[in-house]
């Protein structure tokens, strides 16, 4: 959630469609920074928050191919070039005997390029023992949305907006710190 | 009235609309939390025992060469490539699971497909062991691969044989990691459940990889997961077509044929999924997973069991069709020595438990049945290995030249193999059992009606 002074404003949601409308309604209402917590997927919602689909596609391609085409360099090089060897009587470069290997290896290079990216450079994820999130229910059963206090007026105002749109619990968290304030709400 | 387990499921996702989000939770990761039963103790002890057998014969083989096995000239392939053929095999149908049925959105793999891709790698590993170990010089193993060496030599590119090694290594690892991929949001799901300050935290939150599950890291995740399920799609029909290369780029009589590929890949899913049903029939019930692998499920499985028996019968008959229509006196008698030689019983022991067995789930008594199903399991399992044995060894046995004709037989020290191969499959499928969610807990509460159990008043506890 970045580094943050003033504490976040959590509300917590089980119920998907609640949790879906108030997300949108946070991006209507222009709060920056805001952050949302999903236990599973919910498809659709990363439009409503004005989240651009996932850029990862196209590197994976082009390591895809790039890896096919070493593969196929390697084999080309290696077999007509550095120790060419005369098998069976065919060509020194008898490329369709080398579609296997490229087709792997392009294979084996998007696949490695496709956990990278998404693990290390997209969502910026490393191994770490102790990792801990706002709520032990954020893996379970529960939405969160988190909207920073500092961006949308004061931090009361955004307990009620929360509570309009549907939380049916709500906190107040100060990231890298412990929680500042607990107040249950009822399930509106 | 307590429901029965049929009335339990939903026609469209087949679960039930009353499981809601956190009975997935607590219902999966139970048996991580558990202490291990007696029974799981038994199995682990049996497998390793099993298991160990394989490794002694390979400890005894390294100090007195392959001569211990039933190897000869001409069937230099025994046991240990039938055992590394049927293997990879087994994998494929984790693969197909967990990639061709997300493309084609068949919501009914997200109960299986873990258990099923876990299968995969597991059985890729015990593949692995056999072309690796019958070099006879396993440790120089590494020469297989193209590096720059003092020898000044590169590996032979235009050999199938090589194809194999980059098909089965990208297999293996392009599995690994998809699989591993699906597990990280679910180990984070068992990181949150765990005890603040222990060491069961801290390993699951180091293996999660700080998974936080924003909205953000979820739209890049699902993007990556789609693309593995296209990467994998063509590497799973690719690679069981590579393995098959082995056998139909040469002339032996009964491997010279075109059929090979597909005939391969459609075996392999039949006997991955014979293999699927044998592991998830008794799992759902010692896992008390019975909300989530229903026998609608099974009876999915069984139906793919079915029909792909049907086309390994069609390409056993076909492959008799194009020994008789080729008038190659070489291809005919090699398929009258399958028929009536002295080793027709491994052919006919195939045909039975492939093609005849299988039949039986035209029934839907039977597709419905636990132990029917398992039966036929074990059958389409020992039916896939004779396969391998009729294609390769009896092949092998009749070549061109009858002067060099002979007979495999297998040595204690190759049986030993065959069940150790069983062993070290069960003890790493045990493991796994006990330590991961064995179904994907993220996937299948997107798939669930009413995952908070409000909107009916359905059952939510804790």
């Amino acid at each position: 959630m970045g580094k943050h002074a003033m504490p976040y404003v959590l509300g917590y949601f089980t119920e998907p469609a609640v949790f879906k409308k108030a997300c949108a309604a946070s991006y209507a209402a222009g709060h920056k920074g805001h952050e949302a917590f999903m236990p599973w997927p919910l498809h659709g919602i990363e439009k409503l928050m004005g989240i651009r689909r996932s850029w990862i596609g196209r590197p994976v391609l082009f390591m895809l191919l790039f890896g096919a085409f070493c593969g196929f360099l390697m084999q080309v090089w290696m077999m007509k070039y550095d120790w060419p060897i005369i098998i069976a009587g065919k060509p020194y470069n008898s490329w369709p005997a080398y579609v296997v290997i490229s087709f792997e290896s392009g294979i084996l290079s998007g696949a490695l390029a496709n956990l990278v990216l998404v693990l290390l450079i997209a969502c910026k994820l490393l191994p770490s023992p102790n990792t801990t999130l706002p709520s032990d229910l954020l893996t379970d059963d529960t939405f969160c949305l988190a909207v920073p206090a500092t961006e949308h007026g004061s931090v009361a105002a955004l307990d009620a907006w929360l509570k309009e749109q549907g939380a049916e619990r709500i906190e107040h968290y100060l990231p890298n710190g412990p929680l500042t304030a607990s107040s249950e709400v009822s399930h509106a | 009235m307590r429901p029965t387990l049929a009335e339990l499921e939903n026609p469209k996702t087949l679960i039930h609309e009353s499981v809601t989000a956190r009975d997935v939770t607590l219902d999966v990761i139970a048996p991580i939390f558990r202490p291990p039963s007696i029974g799981w103790w038994v199995g682990l002890f049996v497998s390793m025992a099993i298991m160990s057998l394989m490794f002694f014969t390979f400890t005894i083989q390294m100090c007195e060469g392959l001569g211990i096995l039933g190897l000869n000239n001409p069937v230099m392939w025994g046991s240990y490539i039938t055992n590394f053929v049927f293997w990879i095999g087994i994998g494929h149908a984790g693969t197909l699971i967990s990639a061709i049925l997300f493309l084609f959105r068949q919501k009914w793999r997200t109960s299986i497909n873990r258990s099923a891709e876990a299968m995969t790698i597991f059985a890729v590993t015990t593949a692995g062991l056999f072309p690796l170990i019958h070099t006879g010089r396993p440790w120089l193993d590494f020469w297989l691969f193209p590096y720059p060496n003092d020898r000044l030599l590169w590996p032979q590119f235009r050999s199938p044989l090589m194809w194999d090694v980059f098909a089965i290594s990208t297999y293996g690892t392009t599995s690994a990691i998809f699989w591993y991929l699906g597990l990280i949001p679910d180990f984070a799901t068992v990181r949150d459940k765990c005890r603040v300050g222990s060491l069961k935290r801290a390993i699951y939150s180091l293996v999660s990889f700080g998974w936080k599950g924003t909205v953000k890291d979820w739209n890049h995740y699902e993007r990556a997961y789609a693309q593995f399920a296209w990467i994998s799609t063509p590497l799973v029909l690719s690679v069981h077509s590579t393995v098959s290369f082995d056998f139909a780029t040469s002339k032996v009589p009964g491997w010279h044929t075109t059929i090979f590929p597909p005939y391969f890949v459609a075996g392999a899913i039949f006997g991955g999924f014979g293999m699927v049903v044998f592991l998830l029939a008794p799992m759902r019930s010692m896992l008390k997973l019975e909300k989530y692998i229903t026998f609608t499920h099974l009876e999915l499985c069984n139906k793919i069991i079915l029909a792909t028996s049907m086309i390994v019968g069609y390409a056993y008959a076909m492959e008799f069709f194009a020994a008789w229509f080729s008038e190659s006196v070489y291809e005919r008698s090699q398929f009258l020595y399958r028929l009536s030689g002295p080793k027709a019983w491994v052919f006919w022991t195939m045909t039975l438990c492939n093609v005849v067995a299988p039949q039986l789930f035209w029934w839907k008594r039977i597709r419905r049945s636990l132990i029917a199903m398992w039966i036929i399991a074990v059958f389409v399992n020992i039916g896939m290995w004779f396969e391998r044995a009729t294609i390769f060894m009896l092949s092998l046995e009749r070549d061109h030249l009858p002067s060099s004709w002979d007979i495999w037989v297998g040595t204690p020290w190759d049986w030993m193999v065959v069940a150790g191969s069983f062993g070290w499959f069960m003890f790493l499928f045990l493991l796994y059992a006990k330590t991961m969610p064995t179904i994907a807990i993220a996937e299948i509460k997107s798939v669930l009606v009413n995952p908070s159990g409000k909107a009916t008043g359905g059952a939510h506890h804790g």
